[in-house]
């Protein structure tokens, strides 16, 4: 799957997951997503750039933009070198939340995008990569 | 909050118009305003949400429940000036 373009955006601070949202935004609007897909798309990138601040210690999100030919895309990939996930099931339930959260980020983030996948290792980090097609 | 109790207040009014985007710590915090509010005896209700933020409310899973909305700043005001069917509550008859 060929990225035509792609973007690092450091994760660190609450500024940076403002920034997120702006470049979530921006690109979806290139791509040509309506208003509902762009408001999900920056929800779902808002809230796995929190996480990843708050859960993995501060990490990246990268920005690709995916051409299929047919099918045009966003991908968006968030990274942190965190304690990890130790139970992926448990942390994709509705509600579940090892913080004082509504435990709405995993599991919501997923029903807003069209891709989702968890990659998580112990004490040596996490990676969500997540898609949206239009 | 200190307003609410120096006021008397019995309704809080939250506009959101301005978000175009509310994600699941907003609702947090505007879910807990809410609660606060209750516990001192004032409704709350949220205005101006934008549809595209509803439906992306409501496929996140965030409910806000015990938080009245409103299409817009005074249609939240008559609601507040009415008192709560749901809840028998407390607002101030016109």
């Amino acid at each position: 799957m060929a990225a035509i373009r792609s973007l690092d955006h450091p994760l660190r601070s609450d500024e940076d997951v403002v920034r997120a949202r702006q470049l979530a935004r921006q690109w979806a609007i290139e791509l040509g997503f309506s208003l509902v897909d762009q408001t999900k798309i920056v929800t779902a990138a808002s809230e796995l750039a929190r996480n990843t601040i708050l859960h993995g210690g501060g990490g990246a999100m990268r920005l690709e933009m995916l051409d299929e030919g047919a099918r045009r895309g966003l991908r968006l990939t968030f990274e942190d070198q965190g304690p990890g996930i130790v139970d992926i099931e448990q942390a994709l339930k509705d509600g579940f939340t090892t913080g004082t959260g509504l435990g709405l980020g995993l599991s919501g983030s997923r029903r807003l995008m069209s891709e989702f996948a968890i990659s998580s290792q112990a004490g040596l980090g996490t990676r969500i990569t997540t898609v949206r097609w239009r | 909050m200190g307003q609410i109790r120096d006021t008397s207040a019995t309704g809080v009014l939250i506009d959101i118009s301005a978000l175009d985007v509310v994600d699941s710590f907003i609702g947090r915090t505007i879910g807990n305003i809410a609660a606060m509010a209750r516990i001192l005896g004032a409704e709350t209700v949220v205005t101006g949400m934008r549809p595209a933020v509803a439906i992306t409310l409501v496929e996140l899973g965030l409910s806000l429940e015990g938080v009245r909305t409103a299409l817009d700043v005074q249609r939240g005001m008559e609601m507040l000036q009415r008192p709560d069917p749901a809840k028998g509550g407390r607002g101030r008859h016109p």
